[in-house]
C-alpha cells in the first residue's frame, strides 16, 4: 500500500511538471527486492528484456574479425568494434554463421533471415528469387513470418503499455524494398510497425505529452478532461471498427483487428493501465526510473542517436515495455554519413570498392550500438544495470556487401540476459546457421519453442553463447 | 505461369531468359531451397495461393451497417457461392495514401495549416496504392492518425468564425438540439463516402453531446467528434463494395463505391456530396452514367495533377526530393534545385503529355519543359528567366528530351557518384518496357573498378567483357548509355575524365546514337504503350497481380489508346467506363503472395 502511495504521488508531481499526465508504469517499491537487489525477494528474477540492432549493408570482415575466440583476455576487439572497448565484457560476438548456402541472395532476402528466420515475398525459394516477373525482388519485399522481436513480444510483452518499443535513426531512401527496409518488427505480410526516428516524438510518446498540435480552444483545457475525451473517441473509433469487422473477409478483417488493437493500445495507455503481468513476470525494481530531459532538435544523426539511446534504455528501467528494436539503418541503405565526412552513399561504396570508407561507416554504426549499450550500463536496475538484464541482437542483412555475400555473418549480441550470458566472449562457428543462434535467443526470453526458422528451419540450438 | 513477362518481348529477351540461368557472371546458380517453404506454392506470378474467395463469404446482410443501401451486398452466389461484399475477391480495404488523407482532410474541413505528420506510404510493385491495399495500421501508423485528426481539429475548432461556417449552425452548450448531429450527419456521409447508419450517427452524437459535457465547450464537443470521425476506419479506408455479377463473372463495384474510385482515381479525394448522390441513385451502374461522371470530374482544375501524379510514381521521379548525392561533387543540388526538379515534371507531365490532344508518348520525346532560374543553368538554357519569374515554358536544347532530358529523372536514376547506365538501362528495360531482367545471380560481385582515364562506357564496356555478365549486361546497360551525355544531377556533359563521350546504345535490335533518337526508339516501341497502360491500371486499382481478365482488359485499352491518337485524357474515360475500373476479379490478387 506503501508502494502504491508513493508511485501516486510520484506521477502526480511529473504530471504538473509536464502539464501532462505522464503514464509511466509503477516501479516496484525497492523494498520488495532482495538485498543485492538481483531480484524479488520472493526469488523470481528481474525481468529479462530483448532488443535488436540492426543496420544495413554488412560488414567489412577485415576490419570485423578479431585474431582470436575463446573467453576474457584470449581475445581481443577488431578494429570496427573498438567502441565497445569499455563494454566488452557485455559483449558476445558470433561469427561464422551462414545463411543457407552462403551465396548471394540479396538485401532483403537477408533481412528476411537474419530477422525472421526467412520467407518472404515474393519468392518462396531462392531459385525464384529475381524472376518476379513484375519488377525484381525488392519493391515487393515484406517479411511473410513473424520477426522475432514480435514472436518474443507476444510471449513476454503483453501487459507493458508497449508490447514492443520500434525505434531508427535514419529513415529509409533507396531503391523501393517494400517493407523490409524501412521496419524491423513484422507480425505477418505488411504487418509492420514503422519505428519513431523522431527523438521528441519518441520522448512524447513514452515518456511526455501526448497531445500534439495547440490546446483546444482559447485556454488549454485540464489533462484529464483532455484524455477522457480521446478515450472516448478511441472507444468510439473502434466500435466503428467492430462494425465494419462484420463486413469483411479473413484477410482485411486481420487488417483491420491489427489496426483496431493499435488503436486499443493507445486508448489503455492513455488510461493509465497497470500491466497486468503474466505470472512469472517481474516489473523492474523502483528508483531506476527518472524521466529523460526532453530532447532539443538535434542536428545530426549522432545527436539523434544518443537522445534515442537513452530514452530506450530509460524505457527498459521504467517497465514500458520488455521488447525494442532499433533499426539504425535498413537493409540496403543509401543514407551518406557527412557526420564522420563521408558524403557517397553507403550502399554504393560497398559496390564501389571503396572498403576504407565504407568500413568506416560500419565503425561507426557500431559507435551508437556501443552508445546503446552504454546508456544501458549506465542505467541501474536492482543491484545491476539494464544491460545485465537484457540481451542485443546486433545483426545486418548480410556479411561482406560487396559480393553480397550471406556467410560468415557477424553477429554482435551485447546484455547478459539476467546472468545466463556470460559475455567477453567471440564463438567462430564457420558454416552453422543464424537460425540456431535464433532459436537458442527465443528460449533465452523463455519461449518454449524448440525448431526455428523457414529457411534453415533448425531444432539445433547454439549452447556456445551460454554459460 | 510466366506468360506475362514474355508476353510481348523480342526474342532478344527469350533467348535472354534461357540462357541467363546458365551463363550467370558465376555459373553457380543453383536450388539450395528445393526443401524449402512448399515449392509448389510457386512464385509471384501465381494467383489464388491463401484464402478462397468462396469460403470467405460476403457480406451477412444482417450484419452490414447499410445505410442508404450504400454497403452490405451479399447477393446471389457465382459457382461455388461467390458472393460480393467489401474486401473480398480481388479487392481490399485501401488505406488512404497520404496524399488522398490530406486532399481529403482539406475538402471535408477546408485548408490546413498546421503540418500533419503521418507515416510514410508503403509502395509495392511500384505504388503505394499497390501497398495500402496490403498494409496494416501499426501502433506508430494509429498514434499518427490520432495526433494528425486532432492537430486538424484544434486548427479549425480553435478558431470560431471558421468552425461556425464549417458547422452552418450555432447549437446550444449541451448540443441538445439537432445543430450537432446534423453537421456530424453531412460530415459523416461526406467523411465514410456513404450515408451514416443511425448507430454511427447516434454514436458520434453521444461524443460530442459527452464531451460538451465534461469540457463545458461547444467548440471542443464538435472537435473531439470531429476528430473521431477522422480516426475512424471508415473514413481511413475505402472499403469499397461489389456485388457478382453473373455475366462477366467479375465484382462488380457498387454506385457508391464507384463514386469513391472516380473521385480518388480522378481527383485524389474523396468524392463530393453530388457524386455520392449520383452514385446511390444508380447513376453510375451505366457505361454513360460513369463516362458523365469522369467527365466532369476531369473538367476539375484538381484532376490534372492527379492523374499527373502517376506519372511521377511511374517514373520514380518523387524521389528526386531524397535520393543521396555526393554533396562535395553535386554542391549545387541543393533543396531548392532539387524541389524544382520535380515542380517542373509535374508541371510538363500536366502542361505538355496529358495537354489536350497531347500524344503520351511525348514523355519520350517532348523537347520543351518549364525551367527556373536554377534548372536553366542547370540545363544551360539563355537568357536565364528573370529573377522572380518562376517556371517559364522553354524548348530543350535538342540533346535534352522526354522524361531523359529531366533532371528529377537522370538524377534519380543514377549513382550517388557516377551515371551508371545499368541502373538507368535496368529501369528502361523493366520499368518503361516492362521487360523481365533476372537479379544478379549468386555470388556477384558488381564492383566496376574506377579508373579516372576512362570514360564510364569505357569502364562498364571492360566489365561487361566478363562473358558470363554480358548475357544480362549486353541488355541493360545499352539503354542506359544513351543518357551518358548527363551526369549524376542531369547536366550535359560532352566529355569525361577528358575523352569524348559515345552515348550510343541500343535497345533490343534498335541501334540508336543519342538519347533523342532513343526516346524516339520508345515512342514507337509498342511496349512502352502497353506497359504504360499495364502500370496505370495497377496504379488504379491498388492490385498488382494481373489475372487473364486483367490482361486482356490493358491489351484492350492499350490498342484504344493507339486509335485515339495516344490521347492519354482519352482514354481515362474508356478506362473508367470498362471492367478495368468497374470491377475486380473473383480471385484474391491485391499483393503478391507465395
Amino acid at each position: 500500500m506503501l508502494s502504491k502511495l508513493k508511485v501516486s504521488r510520484r506521477f502526480a508531481l511529473r504530471g504538473a511538471v509536464s502539464g501532462v499526465g505522464v503514464s509511466l508504469w509503477l516501479p516496484v517499491f525497492e523494498a520488495m527486492c532482495n538485498r543485492n537487489g538481483t531480484a524479488f525477494a520472493q526469488g523470481s528474477p528481474l525481468p529479462t528484456s530483448f532488443g535488436i540492432f540492426f543496420w544495413g549493408n554488412g560488414v567489412h570482415r577485415q576490419d570485423w574479425t578479431p585474431t582470436a575466440t575463446g573467453n576474457g583476455n584470449a581475445w581481443q576487439l577488431s578494429r570496427n568494434l573498438g567502441s565497445f572497448a569499455a563494454l566488452k565484457d557485455a559483449m558476445t560476438l558470433v561469427t561464422g554463421l551462414n545463411m543457407l548456402d552462403g551465396k548471394f541472395k540479396g538485401h532483403g532476402w537477408g533481412a528476411l533471415y537474419v530477422l525472421a528466420g526467412g520467407d518472404g515475398f515474393p519468392c518462396v525459394v531462392t531459385s525464384d528469387i529475381g524472376r518476379n516477373p513484375i519488377k525484381g525482388e525488392t519493391d515487393k519485399s515484406t517479411q511473410s513470418d513473424p520477426t522475432i522481436d514480435q514472436i518474443i513480444a507476444k510471449a513476454i510483452g503483453t501487459g507493458y503499455p508497449f508490447a514492443s518499443l520500434e525505434t531508427g535513426v535514419l529513415p529509409y531512401r533507396g531503391i523501393a524494398m517494400g517493407t523490409v527496409s524501412k521496419a524491423i518488427a513484422h507480425r505477418g505480410p505488411y504487418d509492420f510497425t514503422e519505428p519513431e526516428r523522431d527523438p521528441k516524438a519518441l520522448f512524447n510518446r513514452l515518456f511526455g505529452a501526448v497531445v500534439p498540435g495547440v490546446p483546444m480552444g482559447n485556454t488549454p483545457s485540464p489533462t484529464d478532461i483532455s484524455n477522457k475525451l480521446r478515450r472516448s473517441v478511441l472507444d468510439a473509433v473502434i466500435e466503428d471498427g467492430k462494425r465494419l469487422r462484420m463486413s469483411l473477409g479473413s484477410e482485411d478483417g486481420s487488417r483491420l483487428d491489427r489496426h483496431m488493437e493499435s488503436v486499443r493500445a493507445i486508448e489503455q495507455r492513455i488510461a493509465r493501465v497497470a500491466p497486468v503481468l503474466a505470472p512469472g513476470m517481474s516489473p523492474a525494481p523502483a528508483g531506476n526510473c527518472t524521466k529523460p530531459p526532453v530532447p532539443t532538435d538535434p542536428v545530426d544523426m549522432t545527436q539523434r542517436s544518443k537522445s534515442i539511446n537513452r530514452m530506450v534504455a530509460m524505457a527498459l528501467a521504467c517497465n514500458l515495455t520488455r521488447v525494442y528494436s532499433h533499426l539504425w539503418s535498413g537493409a540496403r541503405d543509401d543514407n551518406t554519413y557527412p557526420t564522420i565526412g563521408i558524403n557517397a552513399n553507403h550502399h554504393d561504396l560497398t559496390h564501389a570498392g571503396k572498403t576504407t570508407e565504407h568500413s568506416s561507416i560500419e565503425g561507426y554504426i557500431m559507435s551508437q550500438y556501443a552508445d546503446m549499450a552504454m546508456a544501458m550500463k549506465e542505467t541501474p536496475m536492482g543491484a545491476g544495470t539494464v544491460l545485465d538484464n537484457t540481451l542485443i541482437y546486433g545483426i545486418s542483412d548480410l556479411s561482406e556487401p560487396g559480393g553480397h555475400i550471406m556467410a560468415d555473418y557477424h553477429i554482435v549480441l551485447m546484455g547478459h540476459a539476467g546472468g545466463k550470458v556470460p559475455g567477453n566472449r567471440h564463438v567462430r562457428l564457420p558454416g552453422r546457421k543464424v537460425t540456431e543462434l535464433m532459436l537458442t535467443l527465443m528460449q533465452l526470453m523463455g519461449l518454449k519453442i524448440d525448431t526455428f526458422g523457414t529457411w534453415d528451419k533448425t531444432s539445433k540450438t547454439m549452447p556456445e553463447i551460454l554459460g | 505461369m510466366r506468360k506475362m513477362m514474355t508476353r510481348g518481348s523480342t526474342s532478344v529477351f527469350a533467348v535472354l531468359l534461357a540462357a541467363v540461368p546458365l551463363a550467370g557472371c558465376s555459373g553457380s546458380i543453383g536450388d539450395p531451397m528445393s526443401a524449402g517453404s512448399g515449392g509448389s506454392t510457386g512464385g509471384t506470378g501465381t494467383i489464388g495461393g491463401r484464402g478462397n474467395v468462396g469460403e470467405k463469404g460476403g457480406v451477412p446482410p444482417a450484419a452490414a451497417p447499410g445505410g442508404a443501401g450504400t454497403m452490405g451486398g451479399g447477393g446471389g452466389g457465382i459457382g461455388g457461392g461467390l458472393s460480393g461484399g467489401i474486401g473480398v475477391g480481388g479487392t481490399r480495404l485501401r488505406l488512404l495514401t497520404q496524399a488522398e488523407y490530406r486532399n481529403s482532410i482539406e475538402t471535408l474541413m477546408g485548408p490546413i495549416k498546421t503540418p500533419l505528420k503521418l507515416t510514410a506510404d508503403t509502395s509495392v510493385a511500384g505504388f503505394v496504392s499497390v501497398g495500402a491495399s496490403a498494409i496494416t495500421v501499426g501502433e506508430t501508423a494509429a498514434e499518427a492518425y490520432e495526433a494528425a485528426s486532432r492537430a486538424v481539429t484544434a486548427e479549425v475548432f480553435g478558431d470560431a468564425p471558421r468552425w461556425s461556417k464549417l458547422v452552418g449552425c450555432q447549437p446550444q452548450a449541451n448540443l441538445s438540439d439537432t445543430c450537432a448531429s446534423t453537421y456530424l450527419k453531412a460530415l459523416g456521409r461526406r467523411a465514410f463516402r456513404r450515408a451514416l447508419t443511425d448507430a454511427e450517427l447516434q454514436q458520434w452524437t453521444k461524443v460530442a453531446r459527452d464531451a460538451a459535457t465534461l469540457a463545458g465547450s461547444v467548440a471542443q464537443a464538435l472537435a473531439t467528434a470531429t476528430s473521431g470521425i477522422l480516426q475512424s476506419p471508415h473514413f481511413l479506408y475505402r472499403a469499397e463494395s461489389t456485388k457478382p455479377d453473373t455475366i462477366t463473372r467479375r465484382l462488380k463495384f457498387d454506385g457508391p463505391s464507384m463514386a469513391t474510385r472516380l473521385s480518388f482515381l480522378l481527383k485524389g479525394t474523396t468524392p463530393s456530396d453530388a457524386l455520392l448522390d449520383a452514385g446511390v441513385a444508380g447513376q453510375l451502374d451505366t457505361p454513360d452514367g460513369i463516362r458523365t461522371a469522369a467527365t466532369n470530374l476531369l473538367a476539375d482544375p484538381g484532376a490534372l495533377a492527379s492523374i499527373a501524379g502517376f506519372f511521377v510514381e511511374f517514373t520514380e521521379v518523387g524521389r528526386v526530393l531524397e535520393v543521396e548525392k555526393d554533396p562535395t561533387a553535386f554542391r549545387v543540388l541543393d533543396a531548392k534545385l532539387r524541389n524544382s526538379m520535380l515542380e517542373e515534371t509535374r508541371r510538363w507531365v500536366s502542361g505538355v503529355v496529358l495537354a489536350p490532344q497531347a500524344d503520351v508518348r511525348s514523355l519520350f520525346d517532348s523537347p520543351r519543359t518549364y525551367v527556373d532560374t536554377g534548372l536553366a543553368t542547370l540545363y544551360g538554357i539563355t537568357p536565364l528567366p528573370a529573377p522572380g519569374a518562376g517556371f517559364v515554358q522553354v524548348t530543350l536544347p535538342p540533346e535534352r528530351v522526354g522524361i531523359f532530358g529531366k533532371g528529377s529523372f537522370l538524377t534519380v536514376h543514377s549513382a550517388s557518384d557516377q551515371s551508371s547506365p545499368t541502373r538507368r538501362g535496368h529501369f528502361i528495360v523493366t520499368h518503361l518496357l516492362c521487360q523481365y531482367l533476372p537479379d544478379p545471380p549468386p555470388g556477384l560481385d558488381t564492383f566496376v573498378p574506377p579508373d579516372a582515364t576512362l570514360t564510364t562506357r569505357q569502364r562498364f564496356e571492360k566489365h561487361r567483357a566478363n562473358p558470363s555478365c554480358a548475357a544480362c549486361h549486353a541488355v541493360m546497360d545499352p539503354p542506359g548509355m544513351g543518357l551518358e551525355n548527363f551526369d549524376p544531377i542531369g547536366r550535359y556533359r560532352d566529355k569525361e575524365n577528358g575523352r569524348q563521350i559515345d552515348a550510343s546504345g541500343k535497345i533490343g535490335e534498335a541501334s540508336f546514337d543519342t538519347a533523342p533518337q532513343m526516346g524516339a526508339i520508345l515512342r514507337r516501341d509498342a511496349r512502352s504503350t502497353a506497359c504504360m497502360v499495364r502500370n496505370f491500371y495497377r496504379h488504379a486499382n491498388g492490385r498488382a497481380n494481373d489475372d487473364e481478365l486483367d490482361t486482356t482488359l490493358i491489351e484492350g485499352l492499350t490498342t484504344t489508346l493507339a486509335t485515339k491518337g495516344y490521347v492519354w485524357r482519352e482514354i481515362l474515360a474508356d478506362f473508367v467506363v470498362s471492367e478495368a475500373f468497374r470491377s475486380a476479379p473473383v480471385a484474391p490478387t491485391v499483393a503478391p503472395r507465395p
